[in-house]
């Protein structure tokens, strides 16, 4: 999808409208959601709450950097 | 993640973190996943994280630019990222500038979502706000304290395919913190911070922490399935190595890993797990 200099060339690159984007995932998202059992429900959202409480994830800072 | 594990596992984590605010019914579409998981976003961090957009939004408003970059405020000894600092980026603020990068992503947006449909319906629903920052330090970033934005500082030598890697790799960080809640990869944080127990980054290429190695590694292994399953090979690349030598880092990261005492110790089932499918991912034909 590149030339030498790097840019992507691609004729389907075109402006898809966002609406198209938005309901593309609605038919994984119904699937998935389905097939989540109480259990793993359950669990998750004990997890999650654990995370909170200790503040884990309160220091998580990623900056990129350009390649060196 | 969506690369290494694809589009599925990504929604249940975003589904998994949003259960609280699921309609009566379940969850049926793309609106009312976003809608309950901007709810509970809003619970845990600031409300002005989130958007009303069903798509990510970008911030070009210098105020709630300057309130987001304020969320980035760490003292950690690798990313020091002060008030002060923030104060003297502000007074670099540069509208053509800002424009200049607010067009670019939007390019790129576009790009992801016609290259990759399914990847740039990921990118809208997880990611919420994408601003613009002059902070010299970085290209742009992440932080756990505020999921679902994006810092993004890109300058004029990125080309689209540079911009494409970016939101690739700050999507992984994004879906990596929800994926750390859900489903924790660590036993004991407080372990972690002991310079015992740092890897080697696969991004940086330096000690780091370890749950910051861990990012890096999947970080790596995202933009390599990207380029070698639909994005294809830069010529050159402003931000990440040449493939061959990404490969490398991240397997020399995994090794630096597993070079921890003890390192089996320090992660819970989960981590392990996915540290075995980053092996043999980084194992499999067209890694090398």
């Amino acid at each position: 999808m590149h030339d030498e200099a790097g840019n992507l060339h691609d004729e389907k690159l075109e402006n898809r409208p966002a609406a198209d984007v938005e309901n593309l995932l609605d038919a994984d998202i119904e699937t998935v959601a389905a097939g989540l059992n109480k259990p793993q429900r359950d669990q998750a959202a004990q997890n999650q709450a654990g995370q909170l409480r200790s503040g884990g994830m309160q220091s998580r800072l990623v900056l990129l950097r350009p390649n060196s | 993640v969506f690369h290494f594990r694809g589009l599925h596992r990504s929604l249940e984590t975003i589904l998994l973190f949003s259960q609280q605010y699921w309609p009566a019914a379940g969850v049926r579409s793309h609106h009312e996943l976003k809608t309950a998981y901007n709810k509970h976003l809003a619970t845990i961090q600031p409300g002005f994280t989130t958007t009303q957009l069903p798509r990510v939004e970008m911030v070009t408003d210098e105020d709630l630019a300057e309130k987001l970059a304020h969320l980035y405020e760490d003292e950690d000894d690798e990313n020091l990222l002060t008030e002060e600092m923030l104060r003297k980026a502000k007074e670099k603020h540069d509208g053509p500038e800002i424009a200049f990068q607010r067009k670019l992503l939007e390019d790129t947006l576009i790009a992801l979502r016609t290259g990759n449909p399914r990847l740039g319906a990921l990118f809208d629903l997880a990611i919420n706000r994408l601003f613009f920052f002059p902070f010299e330090a970085a290209a742009g970033g992440s932080h756990s304290r505020c999921i679902g934005v994006i810092w993004a500082n890109p300058d004029r030598s990125w080309t689209l395919p540079d911009a494409m890697e970016f939101c690739i790799h700050e999507l992984t960080h994004n879906l990596f913190f929800l994926e750390e809640m859900v489903n924790p990869l660590y036993r004991d944080f407080l372990a972690l911070q002991a310079p015992e127990n740092f890897a080697i980054s696969a991004i940086r290429r330096s000690p780091r922490r370890l749950d910051l190695v861990v990012h890096s590694l999947f970080v790596g292994i995202e933009i390599l399935l990207a380029r070698s399953r639909w994005l294809g090979q830069p010529a050159t690349s402003v931000l990440h190595p040449s493939s061959s030598k990404l490969a490398q880092d991240c397997r020399a990261t995994l090794r630096s890993i597993q070079a921890i005492p003890d390192w089996q110790s320090l992660f819970l089932p989960n981590g392990l797990a996915l540290l075995e499918e980053a092996t043999q991912v980084l194992e499999s034909a067209g890694m090398s």
